[in-house]
C-alpha cells in the first residue's frame, strides 16, 4: 500500500488548502458585509441630516430675513447633496466617493456658519421650534462622526484583509473581484482635539 | 512626497481613532469624580437595577474627574460600548456622564432607545433638569432629577424578555452541539485509525458522515461538505494503523465564558451617538 500514503499526503495537502481558503473566502465576506453595514449607516445619517435642513432653513428665515447669504449656501449645498446617487455602488466608484465626500463637507461648512449666524438672534434661540431643531441636527452631526468612524474602521480591517499575504493570494482565486475600498479622508474637524475648557 | 504624505495620513487617522481610557465598570453608578454623598449612591443603584428588572434597560451613571482632552459626546459613546451597556441585539442602554472639570453633562442614548429618549427629549432634560440644579453646585440633586426624568420617559416601554431569552438558550445549545460534533471528529480520527481495518470501516462511515455535516453548518455548499466526508474517510479508513497514533493530541477549542457571578455587567450593547450634550 506504498500509494495510499501518498495519498493521505496530498489529500491531507489539499484540506488544509481548501480550509485555507474557506476561512479567508470567510473572512472576505464577513468584512465585506461590515463595510457595506457601516456604509448604509452613513448614508442613512447624511440623509436624516438633508431631511431636517428645509424645516431648520424655514425656522432660521423667520427670525433673520436678513441673511439670505448663508441661507442660500445651506440651501445650494442641500441640493448638490440631494441631487447624488446614494447607493452602495459609491463604493465601486473612487471619483463618485470623492464627490460624495466633498459635497457632503460643503454643507457641513455651510451649516456651521448659518448656527454661527443664529447666534445673533437671541429671540431666534429662545423659539422652541429653532431649539428641537437645533438638538436634532447636532444629534445627527454627532452620529454622523460615529458612522464615518465606524466605516473608516471597517474599511481598515478589510483592505488589510486584501493586501496582506497569504490571504492576497488565496483571495485572488477565490475572489478575484474583491478591491479595497474608499475611505473618508480625516477632516480637520475630526483630528481637533478640544482643549480643556474652564 | 507622496508616500511621506501618505504615511502622515496614516498616522493622523490612528490618532484620530485612539481611544481614550476608561474607569472600570463598578456598578450601576460609577462615581470617579465622587459627587454623590453615600446614601445617594445606593437609592440610585436600587432604582437603576429595579429599571433593568423591569425592562432589561440597562442605565449606568458615571462622573467623572477628566474627559482627557476628548469632546464629551465622542468619549460618551465610545465609553457605551467599551463596557457594553444595554442587552445585545436590544441596544438599549443609557449613560447619564458628567464631567464636573470641564463642566459638561451628557445623555448617550443606545441604538435601541433612540426612538424613545430622542435627542430633543435628552437636551430637554438636560436643560430644563439637570443643568440648573448643576449650576447651583447641587451635583447630587441634579443626577437624581436628572435620572427621574429619563426613566419616566422610559417607564412605558417595559416589555417581557421572555422570547429573546428563549431564543438566546436555543442559540447557546445550538452551538454546544456543533462544539461537541467538532470535538468527537478530532478526537475521534486517532482512534479510529488505531483500530485494525476490519473494524473501521462503520466508525470511519460515521465520523465522515459528521464532518460533513460540520463543513456543510460552516458554509453551505454541498460539494465541499461531500468532499470533506471524503477526505476524512480517507484519512480514517486509509491510514496504515501505527505503532503510536500519531495524531497526537488535538487543540482545545474555544471556552464557553459565563456571565460574571454577582457583580453587575454590560449586556453587550451599542452606540451611535444618539443623546444630547449639554454644560454649565
Amino acid at each position: 500500500m506504498k500509494l495510499s500514503k501518498k495519498l493521505i499526503v496530498f489529500s491531507a495537502v489539499l484540506i488544509i488548502l481548501g480550509l485555507m481558503a474557506m476561512y479567508f473566502h470567510n473572512q472576505a465576506v464577513t468584512l465585506d458585509e461590515r463595510v457595506n453595514a457601516a456604509w448604509s449607516q452613513v448614508l442613512n445619517q447624511y440623509k436624516r441630516r438633508a431631511d431636517l435642513i428645509p424645516n431648520l432653513v424655514k425656522t432660521v428665515q423667520g427670525y433673520a430675513k436678513h441673511e439670505k447669504e448663508v441661507l442660500t449656501d445651506v440651501t445650494k449645498a442641500r441640493a448638490k447633496v440631494g441631487q447624488m446617487q446614494l447607493s452602495a455602488d459609491l463604493l465601486k466608484d473612487p471619483q463618485a466617493f470623492k464627490r460624495f465626500e466633498q459635497n457632503q463637507g460643503e454643507l457641513s461648512s455651510a451649516l456651521s456658519r448659518l448656527m454661527m449666524v443664529v447666534e445673533r438672534y437671541p429671540e431666534l434661540k429662545a423659539d422652541k421650534n429653532f431649539l428641537a431643531l437645533q438638538s436634532q441636527l447636532e444629534g445627527t452631526e454627532n452620529r454622523i462622526a460615529v458612522a464615518r468612524r465606524d466605516y473608516i474602521e471597517a474599511v481598515r480591517h478589510f483592505n488589510t484583509l486584501l493586501r496582506r499575504f497569504p490571504a492576497s493570494l488565496f483571495l485572488r482565486i477565490t475572489d478575484p473581484e474583491l478591491r479595497p475600498k474608499p475611505t473618508f479622508s480625516i477632516t480637520a474637524d475630526e483630528m481637533k482635539r478640544p482643549d480643556v475648557q474652564f | 512626497m507622496r508616500k511621506l504624505l501618505g504615511f502622515l495620513v496614516l498616522l493622523a487617522a490612528l490618532w484620530a481613532l485612539a481611544a481614550p481610557t476608561f474607569p472600570a465598570l463598578t456598578g450601576r453608578v460609577v462615581d470617579e469624580a465622587h459627587l454623590l454623598p453615600a446614601h445617594d449612591k445606593e437609592r440610585l443603584e436600587h432604582k437603576l437595577a429595579a429599571l433593568e428588572h423591569n425592562t432589561t434597560i440597562q442605565f449606568v451613571v458615571v462622573t467623572l474627574p477628566t474627559l482627557q482632552g476628548y469632546d464629551i459626546a465622542d468619549y460618551g459613546y465610545q465609553l457605551g460600548r467599551h463596557w457594553g451597556i444595554g442587552q445585545k441585539g436590544k441596544d438599549n442602554g443609557i449613560l447619564l456622564i458628567v464631567a464636573p472639570k470641564e463642566r459638561k453633562v451628557r445623555l448617550e442614548v443606545g441604538y435601541g432607545l433612540e426612538g424613545v429618549i430622542t435627542d430633543y427629549e435628552a437636551d430637554r432634560i438636560i436643560r430644563d433638569v439637570i443643568v440648573p440644579r448643576f449650576k447651583k453646585g447641587d451635583y447630587a440633586g441634579g443626577i437624581m432629577a436628572g435620572v427621574d426624568a429619563v426613566m419616566a420617559k422610559l417607564s412605558p416601554v417595559s416589555e417581557s424578555s421572555t422570547l429573546s431569552k428563549e431564543s438566546k438558550s436555543i442559540q447557546k445549545v445550538g452551538s454546544l452541539l456543533f462544539w461537541a460534533a467538532g470535538m468527537f471528529t478530532f478526537w475521534a480520527l486517532p482512534f479510529i485509525i488505531a483500530l485494525p481495518t476490519y473494524k473501521k470501516l462503520v466508525p470511519s462511515l460515521m465520523l465522515a458522515g459528521v464532518a460533513g455535516v460540520i463543513v456543510w453548518m460552516m458554509v453551505p455548499l454541498f460539494s465541499l461538505a461531500a468532499l470533506s466526508a471524503l477526505l476524512v474517510f480517507a484519512a480514517a479508513f486509509l491510514i496504515p494503523t501505527s505503532k503510536g497514533g500519531f495524531f497526537g493530541g488535538s487543540s482545545g477549542g474555544g471556552s464557553f465564558g459565563g456571565s460574571s457571578g454577582g457583580g453587575f455587567s454590560g449586556g453587550g450593547g451599542s452606540f451611535g451617538g444618539g443623546g444630547a450634550s449639554g454644560s454649565w
